[in-house]
């Protein structure tokens, strides 16, 4: 009845997020409350528990306990931290729900054969965050290869139980018909894992899934699913004692070289997520190697290497958000120095080392020379050790970076501690243009001196992919982005001039002025009249106004948002395919610094006509403001730019007297951030955001408030920075906006009322300090469970051993340990349940005739 | 007579695939997949549990509606076949005298010859919309397809599957038919077509 309870919490709040995904912070507060509920739950799953289904039965076995609670740990640990870094994905804590569901039936499930397709089905919602957000075709591509892997996963799966299946199976089996089978299995396990030479699905979703989700889609899906495959193989494959020499071999060549060719990849890349997935495919081939050793004492290290591994993939993924959202950019080679700003991160990676590596004494280390010389025996099991220890490489070429000098992105890493009024600037500012980045975290440089080098340096970038966005083939241009961009030097000073403008272009996002950007196709154009269809599904991006462009900007700093139909400007620091930024990427106002409290993202815009959108605006904002704006959106924006830069105390007061006058003039709750082009070198306030430049939205200035309805009238309006004040930017899309027009001036924030801006900014501050916190000790908290895990603390591997297969590939409890046996033609496996008995298994194996 | 209705629906099975596979239709190519995943259901001997039969059906069912709606809102073209339905019909043809040969396996089985021929033959025909697919609808199609052709196999070498196994495939197939919506809609708001740009080529080297 426990496991009963987990599968019930799982599914069904994993089920009501879904649900609730229109309402982001109703899905939120149900992803996480489901979450924390889940790890209770897990807690309290007591081994041995058994209900009866049917013919077969759910059984909680001490590995199934540990892998849940390990797994609901690392999802729950990681859904914070994507909230935390503005890197959350809207599907995220609703696909870890879902998954960690689907695993725990699967390894509960005492029939083997529906155990194997429930841990198959444990990988379809990733393809939920496979699909990153805002949608673009390459996270289409990754999610379908996704889709693809799964399926083909679940297919070879069945044909291999088909084969063999214990007393239901064939019977007198030939071996050439056994050893199918056991290839079939081990092509699922590889294929699932991201195996070489199946590793291309890895590589792609890594280069576009949110980090925060590469643990599900890479480690953790996958190790239950060859978690089941090893009690299959166990029960099925090694107690006919046949002589399947060529299979293994073939099994082992493919083992080897990912842990070889996965630390030269791993070693090789410029980026920190596909540092992650190779790593995941270098540990992954310890996997395979297990798979491929039929003596059962395999059983203990093989489970328990998959324990750990959970969790210490967990811990790095974790550890390459905290790292992109403090320093905004997760290109090695622009991270020099990390180790200087941000020790704790540094530990972070420490431990994670040491939990992944291992020395002599540790469990982990043990676990893998053990499978290693049962796989290969000696001296080719020196091979495989070697390999495990090679990931010392790219962990070293991490480290090495780190103690280097402190490039100018890491220099604006405020540290999670005050260190005085130039921190707190950098602090405040240190945000802007966070997140965003597909679901990944993203912080802006602010350090006097480096600012415009680095914000040149990201309109280098964007130049660079000028011209290149088709529908099919926009790329992120932090992607593209040449590592040896040259910095130019940008004169951002004052507002930016309005100019002609592109229509919204999808490749207009961060990436600044799409000044080559293809205009929305005709056919985006017509679905974007058509109604909402699917809530999953961004509309042809910024293609609700059909009004042809005119030309891009050539001022750094616009974003039109691609979800502009409505008339305001969703400006995130999107970059091209930004088509969803308004509410997939979204932080809740509860979790939002209290100074950018205040917006909460609204349903999606983009798709619905503008009639309709237009009559759900609030009256402040419809009707002459609207029409005045779409008139010389120019004047009224900069209006609203001087009125933001007023409140936030970088210009005198004036007057009045403008289109965004007091009495009429919309709430500019802030919203702005990545405020590239309002100014680079203007005098800062504390806590001001409209001095802070971003990497990708060096050409992407916020603009905030309402605006023309056409994206591209709001790329006219220049890249004007508004938001006095943080928020984050993947939450600021046109429900965001909308919302902000909407507070009544008597709810504005403090400082949008005129209060004390010092005060506002202390707040902002703080939280900015506190987020940072909050990812590095999540970071370093996973780390630490890893560690203790590969320490073999929680009984892993006492867990580990109580998963001896039985005949037919059923789990054994160990209250059945000693029991008669069930099948017709194997020996006893059950008697694996002590570590005396494991080692004589098989006494006597029987070979099928 | 219950081999017989097996027999005869191992070949509405495969007819029902080839209608899906070669259809320029995405709503032709459902109707031919969801009676397929309908029909496989029946190939067994024994029968399944009323209630994993009824829930199998149901599941098909959804599944195909799953993919309608989709389409529904997207765009009902799709790729079809290249080399057209007789040339497909012929290959499941021979898949499905392949499945029957009684010496294909040396060995007793479980299941009727029917559900390893219709296993055959459906997996042949999925091979080149899972590995070749371009739009997304025809992707998920080929995924079922191959699911369902697994399941066959299954069925025929291992017999009737168990009702918590039942449970399991119709979940998963779903799973796929809901991924392959997911997808789907994805795809077309970025591209405007169910494209998805994932089959080798020049194309998938962007």
């Amino acid at each position: 009845m426990t496991v009963l309870a987990f599968l019930a919490i799982t599914f069904g709040a994993g089920a009501a997020g879904l649900l609730t995904r229109r309402r982001p912070p109703v899905s939120i507060a149900i992803g996480l409350v489901g979450l924390a509920a889940a790890l209770v739950s897990a807690l309290l799953v007591s081994p041995g528990d058994r209900l009866v289904v049917g013919e077969s039965a759910l059984v909680a076995t001490d590995f199934m306990h540990l892998f849940i609670v390990f797994g609901t740990v690392a999802a729950l640990a990681l859904c914070v931290m994507a909230l935390a870094a503005d890197a959350w994905q809207r599907n995220l804590s609703s696909a870890m729900l879902l998954g960690l569901g689907a695993l725990a039936l699967g390894l509960a499930l005492a029939d083997p054969v529906a155990g194997l397709a429930a841990t198959v089905a444990a990988g379809l919602p990733g393809v939920l965050v496979a699909i990153t957000t805002p949608v673009d075709a390459r996270g289409v591509r990754s999610a379908a290869r996704e889709l693809r892997a799964v399926a083909v996963t679940g297919a070879f799966a069945l044909v291999a139980a088909a084969l063999v299946s214990g007393p239901s199976g064939l019977v007198n089996l030939p071996t050439t018909v056994v050893g199918l089978a056991y290839l079939a299995m081990a092509l699922a396990v590889a294929v699932r894992i991201g195996a070489i030479p199946f590793h291309t699905r890895v590589a792609r979703v890594t280069g576009s899934a949110p980090t925060a989700a590469l643990p599900l889609l890479l480690a953790l899906a996958p190790a239950g699913f060859a978690s089941a495959a090893l009690v299959w193989i166990d029960g099925n494959i090694a107690t006919t004692a046949l002589p399947l020499d060529a299979e293994r071999a073939v099994i082992i060549v493919v083992g080897l070289l990912c842990l070889l060719l996965g630390v030269l990849a791993a070693t090789i890349q410029d980026d920190i997520e596909h540092v992650v997935g190779y790593s995941v495919i270098q540990d992954a081939g310890f996997v395979l190697l297990a798979l491929a050793v039929f003596d059962s004492q395999v059983w203990e290290p093989a489970r328990t290497w998959l324990l750990i591994y959970v969790v210490t993939k967990s811990a790095f993924a974790g550890w390459a958000l905290a790292m992109r959202a403090s320093f905004g950019t997760s290109r090695i080679g622009e991270l020099s120095g990390w180790i200087r700003r941000a020790p704790l991160l540094a530990v972070t990676l420490g431990v994670i080392v040491a939990a992944t590596v291992g020395i002599p004494s540790l469990l982990v280390f043990d676990v893998r020379s053990q499978i290693a010389t049962l796989a290969l025996g000696s001296p080719l099991a020196l091979l495989a050790i070697v390999g495990g220890l090679a990931s010392l490489l790219y962990y070293g070429r991490l480290a090495r970076v780190g103690i280097g000098p402190v490039a100018p992105l890491v220099a604006a890493y405020p540290g999670v501690r005050p260190r005085g009024r130039g921190w707190a600037q950098a602090g405040a500012s240190g945000r802007a243009g966070a997140a965003g980045d597909e679901g990944r975290a993203g912080a802006a440089p602010d350090v006097p001196g480096s600012t415009v080098a680095v914000a040149a340096t990201a309109e280098a970038r964007a130049a660079e992919g000028q011209g290149r966005e088709a529908p099919l083939a926009r790329e992120r241009p932090v992607r593209r982005a040449g590592r040896g961009a040259e910095p130019l030097s940008l004169d951002l000073d004052g507002i930016a001039p309005a100019g002609d403008a592109d229509e919204g272009s999808p490749a207009q996002g961060a990436a600044g002025p799409a000044v080559d950007a293809p205009p929305t196709s005709a056919a985006a154009f017509d679905a974007a009249e058509r109604p909402v269809v699917e809530d999953d599904t961004p509309g042809p991006i910024g293609a609700a106004d059909p009004t042809p462009a005119a030309g891009a900007s050539p001022s750094a700093g616009v974003d039109a948002g691609p979800e502009d139909a409505d008339g305001l400007v969703a400006a995130t620091d999107a970059r091209p395919g930004d088509a969803d930024a308004g509410t997939d990427d979204v932080t809740p106002a509860f979790l939002l610094p209290p100074s950018g409290r205040g917006p909460t993202p609204g349903p999606r815009s983009g798709r619905a006509p503008r009639e309709s959108l237009d009559a759900e605006r609030p009256p402040s904002v419809r009707g002459p403001r609207i029409d005045q704006l779409r008139r010389d959106p120019k004047e009224l924006t900069q209006a609203w730019a001087r009125e933001a830069l007023e409140r936030a105390g970088l210009a005198p007061p004036s007057s009045g007297g403008t289109a965004a006058d007091a009495a009429e003039a919309p709430i500019v709750e802030p919203v702005g951030t990545g405020a590239a082009s309002a100014r680079a070198d203007a005098p800062r306030t504390e806590g001001t955001r409209a001095d802070a430049p971003s990497p990708r939205a060096a050409g992407a200035g916020r603009l905030s408030g309402p605006t023309t309805g056409a994206p591209g009238e709001a790329a006219a309006a220049g890249g004007v920075a508004v938001g006095a004040d943080d928020r984050p930017v993947s939450a600021a899309g046109g429900g965001a906006s909308r919302t902000a027009r909407s507070t009544p001036r008597s709810r504005r924030s403090p400082r949008a009322a005129g209060s004390d801006p010092d005060r506002s900014s202390a707040a902002a501050v703080l939280w900015e300090a506190n987020r940072l916190l909050v990812l590095s000790v999540l970071a370093l908290g996973l780390s630490l469970l890893g560690l203790a895990a590969a320490a073999g603390a929680f009984g892993v591997s006492e867990a580990a051993r109580a998963q001896a297969p039985s005949p037919g590939g059923e789990i054994v409890l160990p209250g059945d340990l000693g029991g008669e046996p069930t099948g017709p033609d194997v020996t006893d496996p059950g008697a694996g349940s002590s570590p005396s008995d494991v080692a004589s298994f098989p006494p006597e194996a029987t070979p099928v005739p | 007579m219950i081999e017989l209705i097996g027999f005869g629906a191992a070949i509405v099975v495969v007819a029902s695939a080839v209608l899906a596979v070669s259809a320029r239709d995405a709503r032709a190519g459902i109707v031919g997949l969801t009676l397929a995943s309908v029909t496989t259901v029946v190939i067994a001997d024994p029968l399944p549990d009323p209630i994993a039969l009824a829930f199998r059906v149901v599941a098909a069912l959804f599944a195909g509606f799953l993919l309608w709606v989709t389409i529904r809102e997207t765009d009902a073209r799709t790729g079809s076949t290249a080399l057209g339905w007789p040339a497909e019909a012929m290959a499941a043809g021979a898949a499905f005298a392949i499945g029957l040969a009684p010496s294909l396996l040396e060995t007793e089985r479980a299941g009727p010859d029917a559900a390893l021929a219709a296993g055959f033959a459906l997996i042949i025909l999925s091979v080149v919309p899972v590995v070749f697919a371009r739009d997304a609808f025809r992707l998920g199609m080929g995924l079922l397809l191959l699911l369902d052709g697994a399941a066959l196999l299954r069925i025929g070498i291992a017999g009737t599957p168990t009702p918590l196994e039942q449970l399991t495939l119709g979940i998963l197939a779903i799973g796929v038919a809901g991924a392959t919506s997911v997808v789907a809609l994805n795809a077309f708001a970025v591209s405007g077509t169910l494209e998805v740009g994932i089959a080798p080529g020049p194309e998938d080297e962007r």
